[in-house]
């Protein structure tokens, strides 16, 4: 079985659609076999489930890109039923909620987060298989790192970011020169501290962008924070 | 084939098979992008409500029945009502919530930075025109101010802003600051207005300036004057703003006033009193004319606790955690942790309770439901803290000419001994077997008691584990409590992953934990209990602890 597959970005005009590549060699044999194996079952399945093969499908999220939330609306050529609103997080699929299809197809899952990453989500009927679902990515932009405090004395800033990955780059506001990258440890540290005075040993720009970019690529707004005692260091 | 594919393939069959077992209890395994098969989680496991920012900033219980709460999303900055009566729980919200506006800032780099006050001007730009840098706010502690209201606490933009927690819009308050007095003097407040200006803003600066003499910060140093002040007055203008609490028609607000974070460096601990009257529209308030700021015992006051006693006495609860250092290790309480009681009539610090370095919790105080002991979790240790609330039922306590304030530690034969669990005896939580090494995770706790039944949950933020606690209290509040029955540990439940590698990208970093008052069954369906997670993303789960499946 294959997903049908969207990335949907939040304005909705970045839609595409593009099915998974095709497996190779035995292995996509016995993926075959399997397939049919779940074909048998899913018609098994009809029985208790006759409308259960038709796909709902979510509507294209209308909104800013920096929305947290998407409200989880839809239409369903099976209604009335009830559904299940899954996300999938590249290993599992966590159900978000429940509803029903109204007589006219309409689903509304209502208001949902919407996290930073594997936004991927997928409607079935409630007893469903959510990999039968059609998934869609929705894309949001990574907020901006905020400065949480700045010691003066040593120096260190303490940053926080949208989520515990990545890197976080630190850049001369003016020119747009990388001065340092820092990594985002996943472990408890809630914060991430950037030692100024390690990191731009000789250059001192009057102001650093500080942006937070995600292993997929993913780049944030920048973080503007003015520098004091600037001019370059003379050196060691 | 390879071996490893042999035993795939087989995986995969045995996963369809269980696929078609599992249909009967409502979902079935799937297929992940790299041809792997997906495991999927069943309502067996912890429900959650996921969201954006990690290491959510507080979680709290609206007022009402207890079936709805809201919790703070910190990057970016959104307060996200949640409806406890869905499964997995649900946002209150029927819009896309927005972020807060934000204005273009000149001064802070020219990006539009947000205006959470309301005064048209970025935050950021604002802080930086009264010296202290382009710091927007970040979010900290919420209080309920009403089922419609969340007070939260920034710190950065030092305030407490108001937040409607089914939108996420900011709520006006009228800004209504007292003319110069013998006890008030409108420039110690550099952020609020002029007198008789009485502007409509969303939030309440909680930088003030702080005047004492012979201030000593938590290394011993002396403070002298700031330039932000008085120059001729030695102090220092508060900030890091913490717990809010609400009693007699006041706002009281705790700022931890850290110097230095490297050097665990704070100056003392502030509690900020603003006058609340919520009878206008909008609520209308300013710093209280007579007594604005409270100089507090210790170092590091984060939460505060409104606590009414039997005899109808409303007072304030501060936890002050002690000066605490960031990082992982077992040195990082670095002074004595105290809770502070204020007498919320006449604002007087009337008793202290000392409890060594314990290195208390941040979030608010958990009271049982017979008003007994007030538990407390730990910032950096794998403990609870507690006290015993009859040693503060005496009405007279702290308006005799004693000395203020009066330390309950038994010290003095005259008053109670309001130790429970103290530094020296804590109250330990066990370790998971599988957990991290002492020297990987410094772990903190935090722990919340039924308001109708004698137990409670604590979370263990390292471990992912909620202990179930058992309470055994005496029928008379003149019986002594005895230390080893008090609490028991009925069982503990593992509801995330520990804090170590392995653990990859699970659910994790377990902090807050609530209790749904009412009977499970009977009151409400679903989940008696709810903890915060902070990784791999902000999470609000639900679990099980007396409710049934």
């Amino acid at each position: 079985m294959r997903h049908a597959y969207q990335r949907i970005g939040l304005t909705g005009t970045r839609e595409r659609s593009h099915a998974r590549p095709a497996r190779s060699g035995h292995r996509a044999r016995v993926r075959g076999i399997l397939g049919m194996l779940a074909i048998a079952l899913a018609i098994a399945d009809a029985s208790a489930s006759a409308s259960g093969s038709i796909r709902a499908v979510l509507d294209s999220p209308n909104g800013p890109l920096e929305a947290t939330t998407f409200r989880a609306t839809g239409f369903d050529p099976a209604a009335p039923r009830s559904l299940v609103l899954w996300r999938f997080d590249g290993e599992r699929y966590l159900r978000l909620a429940e509803t029903r299809s109204a007589s006219d197809a309409r689903f509304d899952f209502g208001l949902q987060p919407l996290p930073l990453a594997h936004t991927d989500y997928g409607v079935t009927g409630l007893d469903e298989s959510p990999k039968s679902s059609d998934l869609q990515a929705i894309e949001r932009r990574l907020p901006a790192p905020v400065v949480a405090t700045y010691d003066a004395e040593d120096d260190v800033l303490r940053v926080l970011t949208a989520r515990a990955e990545g890197e976080i780059y630190v850049s001369d506001a003016g020119t747009g020169r990388l001065l340092a990258r820092f990594a985002v440890d996943p472990t408890p540290g809630r914060t991430l501290a950037i030692d100024l005075a390690t990191a731009l040993p000789r250059i001192r720009p009057d102001a650093i962008a500080i942006e937070h970019v995600l292993p997929d690529g993913r780049r944030s707004t920048p973080e503007i924070w003015l520098l004091e005692g600037t001019n370059e260091r003379a050196p060691d | 084939m390879e071996a490893s594919e042999r035993c795939g393939i087989l995986f995969a069959a045995v996963r369809v098979l269980a696929f078609a077992l599992s249909l009967s209890i409502g979902g079935c395994a799937g297929d992940a992008s790299d041809g792997e098969s997906p495991t999927i989680e069943f309502s067996n496991t912890s429900e959650c409500i996921r969201f954006d920012g990690g290491f959510p900033s507080d979680l709290v219980l609206l007022p009402g029945d207890g079936g709805e709460a809201a919790v703070g999303q910190v990057v970016p900055t959104a307060i996200l009502g949640l409806d406890l009566d869905r499964e997995p729980p649900r946002l209150l919200a029927r819009d896309t919530i927005p972020g807060f506006p934000a204005v273009p800032c000149a001064r802070c780099g020219g990006i539009a930075r947000v205006d959470s006050d309301s005064d048209g001007e970025a935050d950021a730009c604002r802080s930086d025109s009264e010296g202290f840098r382009c710091f927007s706010p970040v979010a900290g502690n919420l209080f309920a101010v009403d089922a419609t209201r969340i007070a939260l606490s920034t710190s950065g933009y030092e305030q407490v802003v108001f937040v409607d927690p089914r939108t996420n819009a900011l709520l006006q308050v009228e800004l209504d600051p007292a003319v110069a007095s013998a006890t008030f003097e409108p420039s110690d407040w550099p952020f609020w207005p002029a007198a008789g200006d009485r502007p409509v803003r969303t939030a309440i600066s909680t930088r003030a300036c702080v005047y004492d003499s012979g201030l000593s910060d938590s290394l011993g140093d002396p403070i002298g004057p700031s330039t932000s002040c008085d120059g001729t007055r030695a102090g220092f203008v508060s900030g890091f703003t913490a717990g809010v609490a609400r009693a007699r028609g006041r706002l009281f607000v705790a700022t931890s006033n850290l110097l230095r974070s490297s050097q665990a460096q704070f100056a003392p601990g502030t509690l900020l009193v603003f006058d609340y009257d919520d009878t206008s529209a909008p609520p209308r308030t300013r710093p209280d004319p007579d007594r604005s700021v409270i100089l507090l015992s210790g170092y590091n006051p984060t939460s505060v606790t409104a606590y009414r006693t039997l005899g109808g006495r409303d007072l304030l609860l501060v936890g002050l955690t002690g000066a605490i250092a960031l990082g992982t290790g077992s040195d990082l309480v670095r002074s004595d942790a105290s809770i502070d009681v204020i007498d919320a009539e006449t604002l007087d610090l009337i008793a202290t309770i000392p409890l060594g370095r314990a290195g208390l919790g941040f979030s608010e105080l958990a009271i049982d439901s017979t008003r007994r002991i007030a538990l407390a979790g730990a910032a950096t240790s794998r403990a609870l803290f507690g006290i015993d609330l009859a040693a503060l039922d005496d009405p007279a306590l702290g308006l005799g000419p004693e000395t203020l304030p009066i330390v309950l530690d038994g010290s003095d034969p005259d008053y109670p001994d309001a130790r429970l669990y103290s530094a020296s005896d804590p109250f330990v939580l066990p370790s998971r077997a599988d957990g991290p090494a002492p020297g990987e995770c410094t772990t903190q706790t935090s722990v919340s008691l039924s308001r109708d039944a004698a137990w409670g949950a604590t979370s263990d933020f390292c471990d992912g584990t909620i202990s179930v606690l058992a309470l055994s209290l005496p029928a008379s509040r003149a019986t002594s409590l005895d230390l080893d029955t008090v609490l028991r540990i009925e069982r503990v439940q593992k509801v995330a992953a520990p804090l170590v590698a392995e653990s990859g990208d699970r659910l994790r970093a377990i902090d807050r934990v609530l209790i749904r008052p009412g009977e499970p069954g009977i009151d409400f369906d679903g989940p008696d209990a709810y903890f915060s997670a902070g990784l791999p993303e902000g999470a609000v789960c639900g679990m099980r602890i007396n409710a049934l499946d």
